[in-house]
């Protein structure tokens, strides 16, 4: 299968964690950003809007553009309004997955990653939809 | 009479339930963020035990601040798997894991620290990197002071709370 997904965070343990682990469920093409600007950069590229993402995992705290920030600048790009966004962060309240999810977010994942977590997500926004 | 926030707080950090909750996001942050499951022992702090690195989370309400330290020495985080297996890693970036760990720390503890009905509001981890530095205001309110003892290296958990003091508008 054909995928491939975007990993945005500001710590580089994050992305490096989360792309051990989606390597183990058989993806290679996976992108990384350090924050929302340079995911945007990252989507925005010519070559990425014609083979958009299947799956953008992204940190709600960052430097320069957040998450909820990304979330509110996708909406207003065509070529991400189909793309699924999935919050992660450290924040377990009640309040901060009702925020995430009514900023667009696709779903919520608390960190740090548990490996059966991330392959849940997976099956759910990129093999269902691909096999749709 | 009715106990101030910071009283409140102070007595949840003086439970032995807090301690647990500490040792529990240790577990959690070691198994997911460090792919480490060392088996840790707690030990009393020794004031001449040199940490050269910091993850520093501040968290306040309008009547406490407070500041959440996680510290370990370069050696240690170099020694970590996560560290060890990156593919892309530069002393640098491997330090900086520090910042999240400590991010996640007080994730964990804030969601546990609301059944308390204490809420609180966090800024970004920020990392400091420099032998003896200290942290003033967490330094002279210390209420919380535990050393791990992992088989990659030592570290050093400390919460600092004190009562935010208001500013006034010199005339």
């Amino acid at each position: 299968m054909n995928v491939k997904i975007l990993i945005v965070d500001d710590f580089e343990i994050v992305r490096s964690n989360l792309k051990r682990i989606i390597n183990q469920l058989g993806v290679k093409n996976i992108f990384e950003a350090s924050d929302g600007q340079e995911a945007l950069d990252i989507v925005q590229n010519p070559e990425n809007q014609k083979e958009p993402f299947d799956l953008i995992f992204l940190d709600w705290n960052m430097p320069r553009m957040n998450g909820v920030e990304f979330l509110a600048k996708s909406k207003t790009v065509d070529f991400l309004k189909d793309v699924p966004i999935i919050m992660t962060t450290a924040e377990r309240e009640r309040k901060s997955v009702l925020q995430a999810l009514s900023s667009g977010a696709a779903d919520y994942i608390v960190k740090p990653f548990k490996a059966s977590v991330i392959q849940e997500k997976f099956e759910k926004f990129v093999v269902k939809r691909k096999s749709a | 009479m009715q106990k101030t926030e910071i009283e409140l707080l102070q007595n949840v950090i003086k439970s032995g339930e807090f301690e647990k909750w500490c040792d529990e996001a240790i577990v959690e942050v070691f198994d997911g963020l460090f792919q480490a499951s060392p088996k840790f022992s707690k030990e009393i702090p020794n004031k001449n035990q040199i940490f050269e690195i910091s993850g520093v989370v501040a968290f306040i309400t309008d009547d406490v601040e407070a500041v959440l330290q996680l510290s370990c020495s370069k050696q240690t985080l170099l020694n970590l798997p996560a560290n060890l297996e990156s593919e892309h890693s530069s002393d640098d970036k491997s330090i900086m894991a520090i910042g999240e760990a400590t991010n996640i720390i007080f994730g964990y503890l804030k969601e546990k620290l609301n059944s308390y009905n204490l809420y609180y509001e966090k800024c970004l981890p920020i990392v400091i990197y420099g032998q003896n530095h200290i942290v003033l205001n967490l330094n002279k309110s210390v209420s919380f002071d535990q050393v791990y003892k992992t088989s990659y290296g030592i570290f050093n958990l400390k919460i600092g709370i004190s009562q935010k003091v208001a500013l006034t508008k010199a005339s």
